[in-house]
């Protein structure tokens, strides 16, 4: 496959992609419905109203056990698990880790040989990992204000980089995947002890005072969603290189 | 700075892992720098709750993340530090640190040395945030870490297909137990709308109710199978064996004494059922079967570390037996017990791994007469073997004399009985590992096998000198570790009192701010001192012996020509020299018991579906039981 020919169907394939994205939005906007990609309009109900019957716009409406126990994210479910249970979670993501090193000795490596995959998933395949590294991004981006969160975000981003490697194309490699998830992990355990130097306490929220439903609100929310995202996806892509050895 | 002690030792090990999976697998030095440094400050941060915990009796808190109960009800996860808790996490973190030491030139020769690192520190860090976690679902995660870290060093060896095979047995049976676990997590959890434990207790304080007998019976039944009690221990002998040495110390040491604190945290602090002699009887029934059964097992191997993995599972079962006693004395007993049990079991398993690794074998046949080659690796083996077998100048003695006198002042005098000649079984097996792996005849292939290097003794001395100073001492050890860990154990209403105030607690209990006082005496006019004395003029005469030529008249020598008469000795004859294999020592006990031996053979199938089934069948009884009797 010669590179200027895959070049120029990579292109062509990115216009049709385009074009039919396009067209999408001009029939949702014709029927009236629409998609908005920009809102400019303040919504007034959140997760959180539907969940507690609290408008976390409102700056004295309260939650239902206390005063000050949801303060930071729009999103309750991702309040309880990386904020008041960020603990277990932070333990939950270390038994992926745990599992997936350990799997590899019960079950030892096969030597397997990469097939020459099909011409239309080889050339295809850069576009959908660009589209699924996007959703997972903004899942794990959103994910303190929206369904969503660290760990699908990661099982999204974790399927980019399988597709790349059934397609025959090099993406990251094992080490890269392995230092990625060491680091996250250290981080992870690393805020925690910042927060111990700046507050006192490990594992508390120390960035506060901002407003709720905004993209960067919540605190240290997003910035622990990103970080486990990076390490379920480096542990769920690791996976492949734990089971299989190329030849 | 005391209050944040807990986090501190278990985050020391899980900053630790992660840095252990960023370096080299060559990088060898640094590796092993890391690791020592991260088990020793965990080891410190432990000590260093010493005196605020035990000497002053304070009982620590923790809440992550500053989520402190708001009216009365728990959000965050808590940390919970109270005397048991240190008490296990004081043992538990000194065999860390002495499996780390000794790993070091144990596994040197291994591949995946990286992995292995890794995986011990989060083993090990899952343990210590299980001793000292208040939460339930925390305690839950901890035991899955616990879990697939255990399988995963099962299978370290994986070049050889039963340690492949030993952890796939180990993930089906250890999936079943942490399920049944989370089962019971989640029924509380919809029953009271909280996790933490002390906030459970006091709600569950005289209020059983069909739901949460439920989740006793499936929380009793999923840590029994993590501690491996009888009908559910299928899966410990073949693990504990081809797992390297120093993991299967902390298998015994470690990850059994978690499930031991988890039965006493919950069946004792949360549920309270102390005084229920419904559940009294199934802990002590249960305690008993697993010593008489692990022992008898235990007879019949001719593997070193399969032997000591019966061993295991049978004084785990003294351990049950004392703390089901519910006594004070019983419960000390208990506890007494599973410190002990760590120490002399450590020390038996680091023995078998430097057997292991200056001969490539631990098959008791193949072994002998290493005694000339290991001097001091035949020394700590018999001074384990005398603690395990409760010879009286060593700690196992003590533990198993209060549990004796425990069990016959509560009552249950054939337990005492039974008790006494699995002691005695303990001893006539660990004959015969002495006989067919240390004395008698060495043979030809080992000839050139020298002691274990100096990292190695290093861990096996000190457990050795912790075990005779445990028997030397016990006062002092009782008054300043275990009476204060049964005073908590036995005084739910503090925990619950400290954790989630005062106002919360006295709504559920009256009697506030009274510790329940442990009196006991000792039965019996022995002194440790006297029988020290005995003991060392007993060895110095039998050394005098051994030296003036008593014995044995010819000179040492090993069987350097191919010669049928230096074969191992299978037939009634006694000739000069030969030497007893290992499985036929006792062939005339083994012979008078064939038909049980046969049967229990045919229980030890090896298939995981039998185990499995096994493990159900349990829940089913468990559950029937709990239903029937536990008011």
């Amino acid at each position: 496959m010669k590179d200027e020919k895959s070049l120029f169907i990579n292109i062509v394939a990115l216009l049709i992609l385009s074009f039919m994205a396009f067209y999408i939005y001009k029939v949702s906007i014709d029927t009236g419905e629409g998609i908005k990609i920009t809102d400019n309009i303040t919504p007034k109900m959140r997760v959180a109203d539907r969940f507690l019957k609290k408008n976390v716009l409102d700056e004295n409406s309260t939650y239902n056990f206390s005063q000050t126990a949801e303060d930071t994210s729009a999103n309750i479910v991702t309040s309880i698990v990386v904020d008041y249970r960020l603990f277990d979670t932070t333990l939950e993501v270390i038994v992926l880790f745990v599992t997936i090193l350990g799997f590899g000795f019960v079950i030892p490596k096969d030597r397997r040989r990469i097939l020459k995959p099909s011409v239309i998933l080889y050339r295809w395949s850069p576009i959908l990992m660009i589209l699924m590294l996007m959703i997972g991004g903004y899942m794990f981006i959103n994910g303190h204000l929206s369904p969503g969160g660290g760990f699908p975000a990661g099982a999204i981003i974790s399927t980019a980089v399988l597709i790349g490697v059934l397609a025959g194309r090099k993406t990251v490699n094992h080490k890269t995947l392995k230092v990625v998830e060491a680091i996250a992990g250290i981080s992870i355990f690393g805020i925690g002890i910042a927060s111990f130097i700046i507050k006192g306490v490990f594992f508390q929220n120390f960035l506060t005072g901002d407003k709720i439903g905004d993209l960067f609100s919540g605190g240290l929310i997003p910035v622990f969603y990103a970080l486990i995202a990076f390490k379920v996806a480096a542990e769920l892509s690791n996976i492949y290189f734990e089971f299989y050895e190329e030849c | 700075m005391t209050q944040h002690l807990p986090i501190l030792s278990i985050i020391s090990l899980f900053i630790g892992a992660f840095i252990v999976a960023l370096i080299k697998e060559k990088n060898e030095m640094l590796r092993n720098t890391i690791v020592l440094i991260a088990t020793f400050l965990s080891f410190v941060f432990t000590i260093m709750m010493y005196r605020p915990i035990i000497l002053e009796g304070n009982i620590l808190t923790y809440w992550m993340g500053n989520w402190e109960p708001i009216k009365d009800w728990a959000i965050g996860i808590g940390l919970e530090v109270d005397q048991l808790s240190l008490f296990f996490g004081l043992f538990i973190s000194l065999s860390i640190v002495l499996s780390a030491l000794y790993s070091f030139r144990y596994i040197e020769r291994e591949t995946g040395k990286d992995k292995y690192y890794v995986l011990f520190l989060m083993m090990s860090a899952s343990v210590m945030g299980f001793i000292f976690t208040g939460d339930l679902f925390n305690m839950y995660v901890m035991i899955e870490i616990m879990t697939f870290a255990s399988v995963a060093l099962t299978a370290f060896r994986n070049d050889r297909p039963e340690a492949v095979e030993a952890g796939f047995k180990y993930i089906a049976i250890g999936s079943i137990g942490s399920s049944l676990i989370l089962l019971a997590t989640v029924i509380i959890y919809a029953q009271f709308h909280t996790l933490n434990l002390a906030q459970l207790a006091g709600e569950l304080y005289n209020n059983y109710t069909a739901i949460t007998i439920f989740a006793l019976a499936l929380m009793i039944v999923g840590y029994a199978v993590k501690v491996f009690a009888v009908p559910t221990h299928f899966v410990a002998p073949d693990a504990y064996m081809v797992a390297p040495s120093s993991i299967s110390m902390l298998f015994s040491g470690i990850v059994n004494k978690a499930a031991v604190y988890g039965i006493l945290r919950i069946i004792y602090v949360v549920y309270q059922s102390m005084n229920l002699s419904s559940m009294q009887f199934l802990l002590v029934f249960w305690g008993t079967v697993t010593m008489f059964i692990g022992v008898t097992m235990a007879l019949a191997q001719h593997d070193f570390k399969r032997l000591l993995a019966f061993h295991s599972i049978s004084q785990i079962g003294y351990v049950l037996t004392g703390i089901g006693l519910t006594t004070a004395l019983g419960i000390t007993g208990g506890l007494y017990h599973a410190l002990n049990h760590t120490l002399f079991k450590g020390l038996l398993f680091l023995c078998a791994g430097a057997v292991f690794y200056a001969t490539g074998t631990t098959d008791l046949d193949k072994l002998g007469g290493l005694a000339k080659r290991m001097p001091q690796t035949t020394l700590i083996f018999l001074i384990g073997a005398f603690s395990i077998s409760g010879i009286p100048p060593f700690n196992g003695f003590v533990s198993k004399w209060i549990i004796y006198q425990a069990s016959y002042e509560a009552g249950y005098a054939p337990v005492t009985i039974i008790a006494l000649i699995v002691s005695v079984m303990t001893l006539a097996s660990f004959i015969k590992v002495a006989q067919s792996a240390f004395f008698g005849q060495l043979p030809k292939e080992f000839k050139n096998v020298e002691e274990v290097p100096l990292s190695m003794r290093i861990p096996m001395w000190i457990m050795a000198i912790l075990c005779i100073v445990g028997g030397i001492v016990p006062s002092t050890v009782t008054k300043y570790l275990i009476t204060p860990a049964a005073n908590a154990v036995m005084n739910s209403a503090k925990y619950v009192e400290v954790m989630m105030g005062k106002e919360f607690a006295s709504k559920f209990y009256s009697n506030l701010g009274s510790a329940p006082v442990i009196d006991y005496k000792l039965a019996g006019y022995w002194q440790p001192i006297a029988w020290l004395i005995l003991f060392g003029i007993l060895l110095l005469a039998f050394t005098l012996v051994a030296v003036l030529g008593g014995f044995n008249p010819k000179k040492f020598s090993y069987a350097d020509e191919e010669d049928a008469k230096y074969d191992v000795f299978f037939s009634g004859e006694s000739a000069e020299f030969s030497h007893v294999g290992g499985s036929d020592l006792f062939w005339g006990l083994k012979y008078q018991f064939r038909h049980y031996f046969d049967f229990m053979h045919k229980i030890h199938s090896g298939l995981v579906n039998d185990y499995a089934l096994s493990v159900v069948l349990t829940a089913a009884v468990i559950l029937l039981y709990v239903f029937t009797f536990v008011r």
